[in-house]
C-alpha cells in the first residue's frame, strides 16, 4: 500500500520536473510590420531591415526567456502585376552588417542570404496569403535560419524577389509572424 | 502541490475502508479542451475512451486514448484579420487512480503519463511524452453504470516548454467484467 499511496504524487512530480517551469511557460505571438513592398526586377532590391525587440514588445518582454519557436508565417496580400506566373519569394540576410538593404540579389546571396519562404502567384493574381498556408511554405533551411534569429539576436532582413527574370510583385500590409515558447 | 498531498492524505484515509472487488470497465467520455497561455489555439473539444481496470483495493489503472480538436484563433496584423488552425491533439496512456468514497458516490484523484501528437496546418507533426494529473468524482447509480465528472492538467513537454490545456470532461462507463 505504502507503494501505491506514493504513486500518484510520483507521476505529479515527474511531469513538474520534466516539463520545467511547466506552470507559467506559454506560447505568445509577436510580429513585426514590413509595410508595402514593391519589388521589380532591374530596380533596386526592396525589403525590410527587422529588429525584432524593437519592433516586438511582445518579443523583447520574453526574448531573454525564450524556449523554442514553434511557428512562423510570412502574411500579407500579393500581386502579381505580369500576364505571366511567377513566385514571390522572400530572402533573409542573417547578420546584416548594417540597416540599409543591399542592392540586388546578387548582393544579398554574397552576403550570406538564402531563400525563407516562396510562393506562386498566376498571370495577374492577387492573393491573401493565409496562415496556415503560409506557415507550409518556407524552406527548410531558411525557417531554420530565420527560428534561429529569432532565438538569437533578432536582427535580420527580409528582400522580396521574383522567381522569373522578369518580375513585378507588390505586397501590401506584410507581416512576419511568429509564436514563441517562453516563460512570462 | 501542498494542497494536492493534503488531498492525497485524504482520499487514502477515506478509501481505506472501501475496498471493492476487481472489475474491467470501459468509459467514454467527452468535453471541453482550454489551452492554457496559447495565443494560436482557443477552446476546443474533447472525446476519448477509458479502460479503468480495478484490480487492488483503492487503486485503478486506466489506460486510456483521447482526442481534442482545438480552436482556431484569429490575430490581427497590419489591421488585416488572419486565422490560425487551432490544430489537434491525440494522446495515449495510463492514468492511475485513487479511488474512495462508496459505490454509489466516489471521488479520485488520479495522474498518468503518456504519448501525445500535436497537428497543426503547415507544420510537421510534433509527438512528445506527456503528463497529466486531475480529480475525477463519479455517480453510479446503477450497479456497472457510473457517470462521471473530471478535471485535468494535461502538460506536453516541448523543447523545454510545454504546452498545457485544461481538459473538463464528462463521462459514462460500463463494468463489463466484475470479481467478486
Amino acid at each position: 500500500m505504502k507503494n501505491l499511496r506514493i504513486l500518484i504524487p510520483s507521476i505529479a512530480l515527474a511531469a513538474m520536473t520534466a516539463t520545467g517551469c511547466f506552470l507559467i511557460s506559454g506560447q505568445i505571438v509577436v510580429s513585426a510590420n514590413l509595410g508595402d513592398l514593391h519589388a521589380v526586377n532591374g530596380l533596386s532590391s526592396v525589403g525590410m531591415y527587422v529588429d525584432l525587440s524593437a519592433e516586438s514588445p511582445d518579443y523583447k518582454k520574453h526574448k531573454d526567456k525564450l524556449k523554442d519557436i514553434v511557428d512562423i508565417a510570412v502574411l500579407g496580400t500579393f500581386r502579381n502585376n505580369l500576364a505571366v506566373p511567377v513566385s514571390a519569394e522572400v530572402w533573409i540576410v542573417p547578420s546584416p552588417s548594417s540597416a540599409a538593404l543591399l542592392a540586388d540579389q546578387a548582393s544579398v546571396t554574397a552576403a550570406g542570404g538564402l531563400k525563407l519562404w516562396a510562393m506562386s502567384l498566376g498571370a495577374n493574381e492577387t492573393r491573401k496569403v493565409d496562415w496556415d498556408a503560409s506557415a507550409g511554405l518556407f524552406t527548410a533551411a531558411g525557417k531554420t535560419t530565420l527560428k534561429n534569429e529569432i532565438k538569437g539576436d533578432g536582427v535580420f532582413t527580409l528582400y522580396l524577389f521574383g522567381s522569373t527574370t522578369t518580375y513585378d510583385i507588390e505586397v501590401t500590409n506584410a507581416v512576419v509572424v511568429a509564436v514563441i515558447s517562453a516563460n512570462p | 502541490m501542498r494542497n494536492f498531498a493534503v488531498l492525497l492524505l485524504l482520499v487514502l484515509t477515506l478509501g481505506a475502508g472501501t475496498a471493492r472487488a476487481a472489475s474491467i470497465g470501459v468509459e467514454v467520455f467527452g468535453g471541453l479542451s482550454i489551452p492554457i497561455v496559447q495565443d494560436d489555439s482557443d477552446q476546443g473539444t474533447q472525446f476519448g475512451v477509458r479502460v479503468p481496470v480495478h484490480l487492488v483495493p483503492l487503486l485503478s489503472l486506466e489506460p486510456y486514448f483521447a482526442s481534442s480538436a482545438l480552436g482556431d484563433k484569429s490575430q490581427t496584423f497590419a489591421g488585416v484579420s488572419y486565422t490560425r488552425d487551432g490544430g489537434k491533439v491525440t494522446g495515449y496512456g495510463l492514468n492511475a487512480r485513487l479511488d474512495a468514497g462508496s459505490p454509489v458516490l466516489s471521488f479520485f484523484p488520479y495522474a498518468g503519463i503518456g504519448s501525445f501528437t500535436i497537428k497543426k496546418a503547415g507544420l510537421a507533426d510534433e509527438t512528445d511524452m506527456g503528463y497529466n494529473f486531475g480529480l475525477g468524482l463519479q455517480l453510479s447509480p446503477v450497479p456497472k453504470i457510473g457517470v462521471s465528472l473530471r478535471g485535468e492538467l494535461n502538460a506536453i513537454p516541448i523543447n523545454e516548454a510545454s504546452r498545457k490545456y485544461a481538459n473538463v470532461t464528462v463521462g459514462v462507463s460500463y463494468n463489463f467484467l466484475s470479481l467478486p
